[in-house]
């Protein structure tokens, strides 16, 4: 359990975590999710005792970190998989950490195990891939058999089988009933693991909710409409109190409205329709929604090309039906 | 690589047990270890400091014909352990190197998270440096009397370890550099980068004592006087003194160089208590 109570960070003029309060909860994954500067990792260093918060606190099991007895023995952590000296093998890293909170030698070879570093264990980690960082931290992290894990950014940069080993792992350690918290920019990697969701941005806790309440409450769709009539069926349509908005490619999107009442008033009007499409915002545009007055580095774009293309990029493609139900698919 | 996570081979039986200052330096003992630059660092300070003293001595040997009264009378257990001048810089480029490539590999926010209690954990690496160079410069000192002094005795220099005197000398050696070593380290959490700490420790040894010898009046002979490679030969001379502005005593060079550690380790361990990392 990790309880954030008014945490706070300012550096100089700015506040880089502003009051947040949030509890991390074990037997499951929470998700710490917000664009890049939001605060995560600053946050996460404050839980750790790295950063000093400028007020408020943050506990491990109701005691700040300082004061763990055995600190890998409670929390186990992977927040830069590069803060390791390259000049040391794989082994005499695990092994100068199991050093320090008394763990046995036996521990160093099992965690290398678990995460399949056995054949370049005595290689230094200087020359390690990207990937092979990744899981000598995970292994550093699980080396205390700890009941509580965090995770910044994990599948940051990793190969897909890499992505894949990394989710089944956070959910695998949660199922044990751990408490496993993992930070990401990516609402869409967030949605195939997490079932906490902890949003912040600019400092601020903008969502602390169960997965399924988030995409609940935060996915709106819209009927898209086309018609070669479309200037005519616009006003029958907004005149029933449905928003319509008219798009650059002659279509027109019409929010509050099913498609079976749209259809109906362009049958009783006469008016023909090409397309009756059922919209489902996805959730990375929920989550850019939310946090859009509160990203740090604005491109020079408006907030709607903006979600549109991060979407894209996020390998999401463009809005599509029933975006919902394919992630439910992807959770279960 | 398995794509499948097992975590079934995680289990820890064992139950939590409160880690102290005795793990702490376990953990720093296998970290020296485990590293080649400190091996490499070791064993050229051993090399320097050994190898200039016996070149020093073989020259002063060869040339004893050449050399006046006055100055045969400075020869003593400082003449023996000259090398140690020079070898000083790399223990405390070692003493620097513990703290600053920790800082520069961001390996000291992995540490801290194995061991936060900061004062611990400075006081573990302070511990280990010191037993280390210790152990080194008891090896430079006795190695360096083995090889180097024949070239003296031979022409009268009383070396001979029953006087207390020089016995003490050689003792300074370890301690001389085991606290060059400490300021290094303390430059290293100061200043939290290798390149700058290393800097500070070359101006601390050998720009300060130029600059200050340059002072006019007595004011810059007496700044000299304790700048720390002066506080630490005065610890290793064992001659009376001759012309020209005497040195420290014994002891009070070693008080000199105490007081500068501390001038630079209660701030840098102040400064690693309250620092974001």
């Amino acid at each position: 359990m990790i309880q954030a109570t008014a945490l706070t960070k300012r550096y100089g003029p700015r506040l880089a975590v502003d009051h947040a309060d949030f509890t991390v909860a074990p037997g499951k994954v929470t998700g710490f999710l917000g664009p890049n500067g939001a605060g995560k990792s600053t946050t996460m260093r404050m839980i750790l005792g790295l950063d000093r918060p400028t007020s408020g606190a943050v506990t491990i099991n109701g005691v700040p970190y300082q004061h763990l007895a055995a600190p890998l023995r409670e929390v186990g952590a992977l927040l830069d998989a590069k803060a390791v000296h390259g000049g040391r093998t794989a082994y005499n890293h695990l092994l100068v950490l199991a050093k320090a909170n008394g763990l046995p030698r036996a521990r160093v070879d099992a965690v290398i195990d678990l995460v399949g570093l056995h054949s370049v264990a005595k290689k230094r980690s200087g020359g390690f891939s990207l990937g092979m960082g990744q899981r000598l931290g995970i292994a550093a992290a699980l080396l205390g058999d700890p009941g509580i894990l965090m995770f910044d950014e994990p599948v940051n940069g990793l190969d897909p089988e890499g992505i894949l080993w990394i989710r089944n792992l956070m959910k695998a350690l949660a199922a044990e009933g751990r408490t496993v918290f993992v930070s990401s920019h990516l609402m869409s990697e967030m949605a195939l693991t997490a079932d906490h969701l902890v949003v912040i941005g600019l400092g601020k806790i903008l969502a602390d909710e169960p997965m399924a309440d988030f995409i609940a409450k935060n996915s709106v769709s819209y009927v898209r409409v086309r018609s070669p009539r479309l200037a005519e069926l616009a006003p029958k349509l907004e005149s029933r109190g449905w928003r319509v908005e008219l798009q650059p490619d002659a279509s027109a999107h019409v929010y509050d409205a099913e498609p079976a009442q749209i259809g109906d008033v362009a049958g009783a009007e006469g008016l023909w329709i090409h397309e009756l499409t059922l919209v489902q915002s996805s959730l990375e545009e929920a989550f850019m929604r939310l946090t859009a007055n509160s990203v740090e580095y604005h491109a020079g774009r408006t907030d709607a090309q903006r979600a549109l293309e991060s979407a894209e990029a996020a390998g999401w493609g463009t809005p599509q039906v029933s975006q919902n139900s394919q992630v439910k698919e992807h959770i279960q | 690589m398995t794509v499948t996570a097992s975590t079934q081979a995680l289990h820890l039986g064992s139950p939590v047990r409160r880690v102290t200052f005795r793990e702490a330096m376990d953990s720093e003992f296998a970290k020296i270890r485990s590293v080649r630059s400190t091996f490499w660092t070791l064993l050229i300070s051993l090399l320097v400091s050994v190898g200039i003293s016996v070149l020093i001595a073989a020259v002063t040997s060869a040339n004893w014909d050449s050399i006046d009264a006055s100055s045969r009378a400075t020869m003593d257990m400082s003449s023996v352990v000259a090398g140690v001048y020079f070898g000083v810089l790399v223990t405390g480029v070692l003493g620097t190197l513990v703290v600053s490539t920790e800082y520069g590999t961001g390996m000291m926010r992995t540490s801290l998270t194995a061991f936060p209690r900061r004062g611990t954990l400075f006081a573990a690496k302070a511990t280990v440096l010191t037993l280390l160079v210790l152990l080194v410069g008891l090896i430079i000192a006795f190695a360096s009397y083995a090889l180097a002094s024949p070239f003296y005795t031979k022409h009268g220099v009383d070396l001979s370890l029953s006087q207390g005197s020089n016995l003490r000398a050689l003792f300074a050696v370890p301690v001389y550099l085991t606290l060059i070593a400490l300021m290094g380290f303390g430059l290293g959490f100061l200043l939290r980068h290798t390149a700058a700490a290393i800097s500070g420790l070359v101006g601390l040894l050998f720009v300060i004592p130029i600059i200050t010898n340059f002072l006019p009046g007595t004011t810059g002979k007496d700044i000299n006087k304790i700048v720390p490679s002066n506080a630490g030969g005065a610890m290793m001379i064992t001659h009376a003194s001759t012309s020209g502005t005497p040195p420290l005593s014994p002891i009070g060079g070693l008080i000199a160089l105490l007081i500068w550690t501390a001038v630079i380790i209660v701030p840098a361990l102040a400064l690693f208590r309250h620092r974001d990392a």
